[in-house]
């Protein structure tokens, strides 16, 4: 018994050194790939083409003063950050790397991710509240009405691919795309899935939340320091595990000829966050209407007609 | 309860202490190291862009975040109800696909309704 803990322990750890190592990629990425939209170099200085950068920064944030502002409900406001960054830390467990390479494949893998990725938001809200500031409450109460809304055709692009495999565990819907990548039986399904993902992590063209030109830095206005940097964290993480989880939905996982599973994981996963860090430098924020609209009149309607399709297609096939 | 069940959320529970005794860690490392500073009162002003802050942000909000959270959840409790009927789909057939459709037309109806009344409009 006592060994297994330790066992989960070290399987904990090195699952937090993968996360690490994915944001501290994922930021150094998205500077250099902002530079090079914007015809730049960007970051120069630090290692060969500042690759060091990330840790330089991890560096900084740690040397940085602490501001605590004075009217803050000091309990939520320290604790916020865990609850931000945790939960999508957990849904790691459930997504596997390679055959083999998983924390436990859960038999309810699919619905312990939705259910655990979207605990974040509850994280963000107690930030945006405890913290005395009017840009943050709205901040905190805009991002909850965005995942919340978003939520639920997420959770219905899924659904056609529980109906093609017939089972919720990660490792069986990444086996049952052997044949065929769900990508090519469910284009839809994927188009929708990535969109709500994009809302869910409060990435660009949905970073209401955050909108630098009307909320100064919405939920996380009052950080500072490695406070705001766990904040930083969990937003990168959550775009990770959002796109990991992409890769196991639609592109078949670890499956791939030539390379190794994991590299195959890695690759198709690094080229989703690409696209997700390209699509912030492209395009325009939507305002709070659209957004809404987007959701319940396009979104939603899709997704349930794609449901619809799917299931008339596993019938007459 | 048997026993992998219980392991499983064993894992879940040891996650969450390891994940946050990591996180703890990284704040006293930086709580060691960084440089202390006397706090001014200027200093503890929420900011506002530089501006002296009016007024009390804890205040009542628009009711339509209100409104989207009750949303959600009767739409989110409608449709978690699909799990159990996607992972079956496949052995069950016709009949049961039926039952899906008539299943889904309730939530689109409540979406009409919801549109007709305007309460979607974000305004």
């Amino acid at each position: 018994m006592l060994l297994s803990l330790i066992f989960i322990i070290i399987q904990a750890l090195i699952v937090f050194a993968i996360v690490g190592a994915a944001v501290a990629v994922t930021l150094y990425s998205e500077i250099k790939v902002a530079s090079h939209v914007q015809s730049k170099l960007g970051y120069m200085r630090t290692g060969w083409h500042g690759s060091l950068q990330g840790i330089a920064d991890m560096i900084k944030l740690l040397l940085k003063e602490e501001i605590l502002p004075g009217k803050i409900d000091k309990l939520i406001f320290l604790i916020a950050p865990y609850v931000a960054f945790l939960p999508v830390f957990l849904s790691f467990i459930a997504i596997p790397l390679g055959p083999g390479l998983i924390v436990k494949d859960l038999n309810i893998g699919i619905l312990y991710f939705l259910a655990i990725s979207s605990v974040g938001a509850i994280g963000i809200i107690m930030a945006g509240w405890s913290s005395y500031n009017k840009y943050s409450l709205i901040g905190g109460l805009r991002s909850t009405a965005q995942v919340i809304s978003y939520e639920i055709p997420h959770l219905l692009s899924i659904l056609p691919v529980i109906m093609l495999t017939g089972s919720l565990s990660t490792v069986s819907i990444v086996n049952a795309q052997e044949k065929v990548w769900y990508i090519f039986l469910q284009p839809l399904g994927f188009l929708i899935y990535f969109i709500s993902t994009l809302a869910e992590c409060n990435r660009t063209p949905f970073d209401l939340p955050e909108a630098e030109s009307e909320l100064v830095s919405g939920y996380h206005t009052e950080y500072s320091g490695m406070r705001f940097g766990l904040f930083f964290m969990a937003e990168y993480t959550h775009v990770i595990a959002g796109c990991a989880m992409a890769t196991i939905l639609f592109l078949g996982g670890w499956r791939g000829v030539f390379l190794p599973p994991f590299f195959w994981f890695l690759l198709k996963t690094s080229f989703l966050v690409f696209i997700v860090l390209l699509l912030r430098w492209t395009l325009p924020r939507f305002r709070m209407d659209q957004h809404m609209y987007l959701n319940w009149y396009i979104l939603l309607p899709l997704s349930l007609f794609n449901l619809i399709i799917t299931g008339l297609g596993i019938l007459l096939f | 309860m048997d026993y992998s069940f219980t392991f499983d959320y064993l894992i879940l529970i040891i996650f969450i202490l390891t994940g946050s005794s990591i996180l703890g860690i990284i704040l006293f490392i930086s709580s060691l190291i960084r440089p202390s500073s006397k706090s001014t009162p200027d200093k503890l002003l929420p900011y506002e862009c530089g501006n002296i802050p009016t007024g009390k942000p804890w205040i009542q909000f628009r009711i339509h975040y209100y409104i989207f959270a009750l949303i959600f959840v009767v739409f989110d409790a409608v449709f978690i109800f699909l799990f159990p009927w996607a992972i079956v789909f496949k052995e069950l057939g016709t009949r049961v696909f039926l039952a899906g459709i008539i299943f889904v037309c309730i939530p689109v109806i409540g979406l009409i309704y919801l549109t007709r009344k305007g309460i979607l409009k974000w305004i």
